[in-house]
């Protein structure tokens, strides 16, 4: 069974500045950052929907979302009254995309050489990176019994930070450019190494602008009940 | 909705901020400065939420989040206590100023990167698969704020 995904051609979504700039000192909070922050994470997807999901899946309505937002009680006078009138106005409100997407740029990323990336939805993959005392621990400290698809989906970072420092300086695996994992919504994501010994030679090969017309936008928009 | 025209004024001093405010009529949510990192710009609005007074706080949260998401995270079963606040008629414990001080942090700072009050507000009601698609106004309600400020940071970080 093969533990690498061989990946030649990615999307992202970047600065618009510099799309595929990343510094590692400015990271830590992401899904598989390094947790010693030596070496910089560049996040991507095999299609620009799930780059564009994953981006807007925080503005997706939690299904008690509205229970909350509409819970507004009886005006006892004026004042309230006026408090309440807003509060309709905030509950009713059409969740948007925000803003900050507009200021980025998709682009299409082809890597030649191409990138060997740890395939982290290989069962046996799983298996070794578990053997390693400090995903072992973690998993202990969450109470997941394995690292299975759901540890890694989990929104533990320690979990999936430590699973990337195993990978980065561990001996369970051998050196790879990166990682293949699950993506939160569905499809899957990359995570490329870039910094230190991690080299990945990265042109982009398409820029597109985001624009509230711009048909991708508005299919991921419409899938996660946002307005464009 | 864009932060107000008296929002934009550079921040030069708090005075300055609180006179915008009063041509504005308003409580506008704080405008940050440029800041180099999450950590940064977490701590820029920070400040900025503890320089509001306790009327000016509630007014800016009852504006912008409404009074439901406000009592919700407080816990607070009567959404009118919080008109009662902002009025002086009734006065919140220590506890619920702590939150509604976090609250303001996380709504300026998420302002400040998503570039839109109601965008920066809806974010307290999305699913974040960060916080395993939970709704951050519960997690706060439930006095988890590490993982919030981290879901946050993750955002500013894109």
């Amino acid at each position: 069974m093969n533990d690498t995904v061989v990946v030649t051609e990615f999307w992202r979504v970047g600065r618009r500045a510099d799309p595929l700039r990343v510094l590692a000192e400015y990271q830590g909070a992401g899904r598989f950052d390094d947790p010693e922050r030596l070496i910089a994470v560049l996040y991507g997807a095999p299609t620009l929907r799930t780059c564009l999901l994953e981006f807007l899946l925080p503005w997706k309505a939690a299904p008690g979302a509205n229970a909350v937002l509409a819970a507004i009680p009886e005006p006892t006078n004026e004042t309230e009254a006026v408090d309440a009138a807003r509060d309709h106005a905030l509950a009713i409100e059409a969740r948007r995309v925000p803003p900050m997407l507009y200021d980025r740029v998709a682009v299409q990323v082809r890597a030649d050489p191409a990138l060997a990336l740890l395939d982290l939805r290989s069962v046996s993959v799983r298996l070794r990176l578990a053997q390693a005392p400090a995903v072992a621990h973690e998993l202990c400290c969450w109470g997941f019994a394995q690292l299975d698809r759901g540890a890694l989906l989990a929104p533990q970072r320690a979990l999936t930070q430590t699973v990337t420092g195993v990978v980065l300086r561990g001996e369970i695996i051998s050196p790879v450019d990166g990682l293949f994992a699950e993506s939160r919504h569905d499809d899957d994501v990359v995570a490329v190494f870039v910094g230190g010994l991690y080299a990945p030679q990265l042109a982009v090969v398409v820029s597109e602008s985001l624009t509230p017309t711009h048909s991708s936008i508005i299919l991921a928009a419409n899938e996660l009940g946002l307005a464009p | 909705m864009a932060p107000c025209a008296a929002a934009r004024k550079p921040l030069s001093s708090t005075r300055g901020f609180r006179e915008a405010l009063c041509e504005a009529q308003m409580i506008a949510t704080p405008v940050l400065e440029r800041t180099e990192t999450a950590d940064e710009l977490l701590r820029a609005a920070h400040r900025q939420a503890y320089l509001l007074s306790e009327t000016d706080l509630i007014g800016y949260l009852k504006r912008v989040l409404g009074r439901p998401l406000i009592a919700h995270v407080t816990e607070t079963a009567d959404a009118n206590n919080v008109s009662r606040w902002a009025s002086g008629r009734a006065r919140p414990d220590r506890a619920v100023w702590e939150r509604l001080r976090t609250l303001a942090t996380l709504h300026i700072a998420l302002t400040a990167i998503v570039g839109s009050e109601s965008s920066g507000a809806q974010w307290f009601t999305g699913a974040n698969p960060n916080l395993g698609f939970k709704m951050p106004a519960d997690e706060l309600r439930a006095g988890n704020v590490a993982p919030v400020f981290a879901a946050a940071r993750d955002l500013a970080q894109r």
